[in-house]
């Protein structure tokens, strides 16, 4: 098991071998996001490439009202 | 009908869709504001759910969507957050915020720069919130900005066009450059006021959504941006110190004259 922050909250994984791996277990995924990891963009296609290592900080951005 | 980065917009207006009391008087109040342009952020989900209503309410209003950076406080923050817009809204278009000062939401004009530099050099059309200074307008555009979106007055003050000669001075000094005041637009006279003064767009949000009827005042902003444009294509009237009569001073009656000869 590992940390990691998920928009903001220490949650304890299995460790995944990438983020795509991670998504796909992770209950609280929106229909439409984007993600940065450790303050990097990481576009879709990148996911399977993406390693998710102890301490990252993941973050799941949706829409949102704005001005 | 005007052109915007290869966009044909009807409405000079373009309407933040925060702070609305409800999501049905946000759609109320987007489609009594005309607008074609409207604003969005990007935030973690609050909510257990995994569905996003207000996703399926963007695709319902369908009008062109601007994502902004707000709460940005550095150049890396915001090229972060607009790289995830690009992906999430499908447009490169950015509001570009990065505050530098959060007691008056100030823009950072170091910070403003360096991202805007980065962004165009990755494609995106830049929407810069910045404030009124000349000099940062013109490096904002020598970046490539093709659209600078100089203050009224700090973000939700409603206070208007503060600094009048500076809006002025921009607008003269960047003439080809597409205009919009952004922020501090609390009175439908404001909008009439920059468009008055040349600017091309205005970008509101609080006036609307915090008006006691949202919808109501959706409709004044489009009315008084229309009368802004239409008043500068007409062309003011040139100031003077002294009064001059409109009335034919030729032919007045005798009394009149009476008056003037015994004075």
């Amino acid at each position: 098991m590992i940390t990691i922050l998920v928009n903001g909250k220490p949650e304890q994984i299995p460790a995944p071998e990438n983020l795509q791996n991670f998504l796909q277990a992770w209950s609280g995924l929106p229909e439409h996001y984007a993600i940065a990891v450790n303050q990097q963009f990481v576009a879709k296609e990148n996911y399977p490439q993406q390693a998710i290592t102890a301490g990252d900080a993941i973050e799941i951005l949706v829409a949102m009202q704005g001005g | 009908m005007w052109q915007l980065l290869g966009e044909s917009l009807n409405s000079r207006l373009f309407l933040g869709t925060a702070q609305y009391p409800s999501p049905q008087v946000l759609s109320d109040a987007v489609t009594a504001s005309g607008t074609d342009v409207i604003t969005v952020s990007l935030r973690r989900q609050m909510q257990s759910s995994t569905g996003n209503g207000f996703w399926q309410q963007l695709k319902t209003l369908n009008k062109k969507i601007l994502p902004n950076t707000a709460g940005c406080t550095s150049a890396k923050e915001a090229i972060t957050t607009a790289q995830m817009a690009r992906e999430l809204f499908g447009t490169h278009w950015i509001k570009l915020e990065v505050i530098g000062d959060q007691h008056t939401l100030q823009p950072d004009p170091f910070e403003l720069l360096t991202a805007c530099r980065e962004l165009i050099q990755q494609g995106f059309e830049v929407f810069p919130y910045c404030n009124d200074d000349l000099i940062l307008c013109q490096r904002l555009v020598d970046a490539g900005c093709k659209v600078i979106m100089p203050w009224g007055a700090p973000i939700g003050s409603g206070r208007g066009l503060v600094n009048e000669r500076a809006l002025t001075l921009i607008r003269q000094r960047l003439p080809d450059i597409n205009l919009v005041v952004d922020a501090g637009i609390g009175a439908p006279s404001h909008a009439a006021r920059a468009l008055e003064l040349g600017y091309d767009a205005v970008l509101l949000n609080t006036a609307v959504a915090n008006a006691g009827d949202p919808v109501a005042m959706a409709q004044a902003f489009k009315l008084a941006t229309q009368a802004g444009r239409l008043a500068f294509m007409a062309g003011q009237m040139a100031q003077r110190e002294m009064a001059v009569a409109s009335t034919p001073v030729i032919g007045q009656p005798f009394w009149h004259q009476a008056t003037v000869a015994a004075k």
